[in-house]
């Protein structure tokens, strides 16, 4: 395994707490080495992305965790955004979906999320989903960087 | 010419002082005859006055003269004279014959010569003795007569008509070729008859047997009129029935009242009569079906009714002396009136046949009526319009099940919109505090756990159980409702396809199962891949799940039926009671309890669905203990069409 130098910078876009506090129980569970940043809407989401107000001093994200239904600004614009601009497009993008349905809804789309994930009902499956964005994050930096 | 000097010398000569012979001179002086008196070598001996005339020159220029001398340059004349005096000597006394003649003055004349041989006091021939009277006149008028007779006949011979002469016995007696060509008899059978209608059974126009009594002819006789038009029915012997036309008239002669014979003039009227019949015919077809037709029909002239059927009146609720010469523009709803303007300035312009519009009309007792009209021209044959004809189809049930069917329609709508927004709101707002109960509890569980005695530990395993099949349940609820309301549209689909796809997403299963699974050869099919496999997938899950103790064997086929495919996946499990067979297909209808085989009783019941949106039917054949046969029908891919 290759050890990290750094933890994970991970956005996370979620309105609700209870995810966001799973998420980020789900990542201790799973001993990810993180930094768990949370926005509570699409537009905070973009500020951050774009180091606006308050988010001036904001860190690039390693991977952006992003729920669909969020408020002002939802999942689907968000994703849209980021993928249309050419400074952010590269930065990974999980879709959190709700159900599966819902997930063959947004891939009729078309709008090159890197990986779509149905939040998991059974907290062990959700930890193995926190952990496979950790390895998929190795994954990216092990690459040959690309633009930085 | 000479007249008076001539008219004082004697016939021959000086007088002979015989007083009987100064006499015949004087006599034949005076007579308006020509006269001559030849001697027995031929050469005039005298000539009287008459003949001077008649010839143009004086006797001087005759006497002594032989014909010969007369006309030097036509020497026939001569030897025909000359032939003929031959012949009276040969045989005295008296001749006659007819000649033409050349006078002097050069006029031709028809004459007939009179002459007599005449003997002197010794009692031998001592000459002849002639006159010739002129019938020039008769000879013209002759000829005259016989030129108009030769144009008549011509006239006759070549008219249409056919013409038919009888004489007072009414039997034939001449005939034209028109009359052998329209009765269809020789000419030489038909002269002599008693008259045509005697020679072929003929027919009044009304079918009766024409009686001898009512012969063109004999009715003439007795009405004593000529007859006009008279129509008789003649059936030919090539077994025609020919309609003839028949004028008669009496002859007589100038100046005569009695009639000597009747003429009959034929026409042939079997074409005309027959178009008249026909149009007679088609015009009372036109009638009975303009007054019968369960359509409305109206003539419209000038925007006004001109002519209704009885339909129409009903359709419109207003009588036909209300709706004769009433506008049609009156009548029409208000928001309507124009409506038919645009297709009638097409037909009016030849741009377009006919017209068709759907129009509100209003009834006499005010309610409104919906029409569906077409309306046509009808123009004359120099392509001026005649009228309007316009077809009414009352419709306003149509509309009436139109509009209750676009609101049901939008109903429907309205109501499968809102099962999408349920469906969403189950998807994704109830699943959310499903998750957090059953996270949140398995967090409890995994961090106090072993804080927790036994019973906690296993009332909140119950909770997580319980959340997790509440999740499955409305996921497969999900799929279920989009099934309809998601499918993709149709394509051509290789079968093998979807179910290839099936086994990929069942593989984990089949191989904890150990199950065999086979396929036929698969046909291809008309539908949407993706439910397809989840059909496919549903079924087979059910195979593995339900199988019996034995090595699950999993078989697919398929076989053409009327409708299409019909394929079945057989398996070897455990079977179904005959009792249970439509049941399984129902939403949430479970046989086994829960944690014999568990499942949330949806599967089969989206398999149904899919099939159905396919236009197909799915059901089962089994046997408890040896096995289920799912089969359901997919119509065939229709590879032409799609490419």
């Amino acid at each position: 395994m290759v050890e990290q130098n750094r933890p994970v910078e991970i956005l996370l876009v979620e309105d609700n707490p209870g995810d966001e506090r799973l998420t980020r129980e789900a990542l201790k569970e799973g001993k990810v080495y993180s930094n768990l940043y949370w926005v509570k809407d699409g537009v905070e989401a973009m500020d951050f992305l774009r180091r606006k107000g308050r988010h001036a001093g904001a860190v690039r994200p390693d991977i952006v965790l992003l729920d669909l239904n969020l408020p002002k600004k939802d999942g689907r614009e968000v994703l849209e955004e980021i993928k249309t601009d050419e400074d952010l497009k590269r930065i990974p993008v999980v879709v959190l979906t709700t159900s599966k349905a819902e997930e063959d809804v947004l891939r009729t789309y078309n709008l090159h999320a890197n990986c779509y994930v149905t939040k998991p009902v059974d907290l062990e499956k959700f930890i193995v989903v926190v952990k496979s964005i950790d390895r998929f994050w190795l994954t990216v930096v092990t690459l040959p960087p690309n633009g930085h | 010419m000479t007249k008076a000097k001539q008219a004082k010398k004697p016939l021959a000569g000086e007088p002979s002082g015989n007083t009987a012979l100064d006499v015949a001179v004087a006599l034949v002086e005076s007579l308006p005859l020509p006269v001559f008196i030849k001697s027995p070598e031929g050469r005039y001996l005298a000539v009287n006055q008459a003949w001077e005339e008649f010839f143009g020159i004086s006797r001087e220029d005759f006497l002594g003269k032989s014909v010969a001398d007369l006309y030097p340059q036509n020497p026939g004349v001569a030897a025909k004279h000359a032939a003929k005096d031959r012949e009276l000597y040969a045989r005295p006394g008296g001749q006659h014959y007819e000649t033409p003649i050349t006078t002097f003055a050069g006029e031709a004349r028809d004459t007939i010569y009179y002459k007599a041989t005449f003997r002197g006091a010794d009692g031998a021939l001592a000459g002849l003795v002639g006159t010739i009277v002129d019938i020039t006149a008769r000879k013209r008028a002759e000829a005259a007569l016989r030129e108009s007779e030769e144009r008549f006949r011509a006239v006759v011979d070549s008219a249409n008509e056919g013409i038919l002469v009888y004489d007072r016995k009414l039997d034939i007696v001449a005939g034209n070729q028109a009359a052998e060509r329209i009765i269809g008899v020789p000419l030489v059978d038909i002269i002599g008859a008693a008259g045509f209608t005697s020679l072929l059974p003929c027919v009044h126009p009304d079918g009766r047997p024409l009686e001898e009594k009512d012969r063109p002819t004999r009715v003439t006789l007795r009405t004593g009129k000529p007859l006009t038009g008279y129509v008789v029915g003649i059936k030919r012997g090539d077994g025609q029935l020919t309609w003839l036309s028949v004028n008669t008239a009496f002859l007589r002669r100038p100046e005569e009242s009695d009639w000597y014979g009747i003429v009959s003039t034929i026409g042939d009227i079997t074409a005309q009569r027959n178009a008249e019949m026909a149009l007679r015919e088609s015009e009372a077809r036109f009638r009975q079906t303009f007054e019968l037709a369960a359509a409305g029909i109206a003539h419209v002239v000038d925007g006004r009714f001109a002519r209704v059927n009885r339909s129409l009146c009903e359709i419109l609720g207003r009588s036909e002396e209300q709706l004769l010469g009433a506008s049609v523009k009156d009548i029409s709803h208000p928001e309507d009136r124009d409506v038919a303007d645009a297709g009638r300035a097409r037909i009016y312009s030849g741009e377009a046949e006919s017209a068709r519009f759907e129009k509100r009309y209003l009834r006499a007792d005010g309610a409104v009526v919906w029409a569906e009209v077409v309306i046509a021209l009808v123009r004359n044959a120099a392509a001026a319009s005649l009228y309007e004809i316009a077809i009414f189809h009352d419709i306003t049930e149509r509309k009436r099940a139109d509009a209750a069917l676009a609101a049901a329609h939008q109903e429907l709508k309205r109501s499968n919109a809102e099962l999408e927004q349920f469906a969403y709101v189950a998807s994704h707002d109830l699943q959310e505090p499903l998750r957090m109960v059953s996270s949140y509890t398995q967090l409890v569980l995994r961090r106090y756990g072993e804080r927790l005695d036994g019973d906690a530990r296993e009332f909140m395993n119950y909770v997580v159980e319980g959340a997790a099949r509440m999740k499955q349940l409305i996921e497969d609820l999900l799929v279920y409702s989009r099934v309809g309301t998601r499918g993709k549209d149709f394509q051509p689909v290789d079968v093998e396809v979807p179910l290839r796809n099936a086994l990929t997403n069942l593989r984990k299963s089949i191989e904890e199962a150990g199950a065999a699974i086979t396929w036929d050869p698969l046909p291809a099919a008309a539908g949407d891949d993706t439910q397809l496999a989840q059909l496919f997938q549903n079924l087979i899950g059910n195979a593995l799940k339900f199988r019996s103790t034995s090595v699950p064997r999993i078989h697919i086929s398929s076989k053409e039926n009327e409708q299409g495919w019909e394929v079945a996946v057989t398996d070897n499990g455990i079977g179904i009671e005959p009792q249970y067979y439509e049941r399984i297909f129902m939403v949430f209808q479970r046989l086994h309890n829960k944690t014999e085989y568990p499942g949330t009783g949806i599967g089969l019941a989206i398999c149904k669905k899919v099939v159905e949106r396919h236009g197909g039917r799915i059901w089962v054949e089994s046997k408890p203990g040896e096995g289920s046969s799912f089969r359901f029908t997919i119509p065939k891919g229709s590879r032409k069409e799609n490419g």
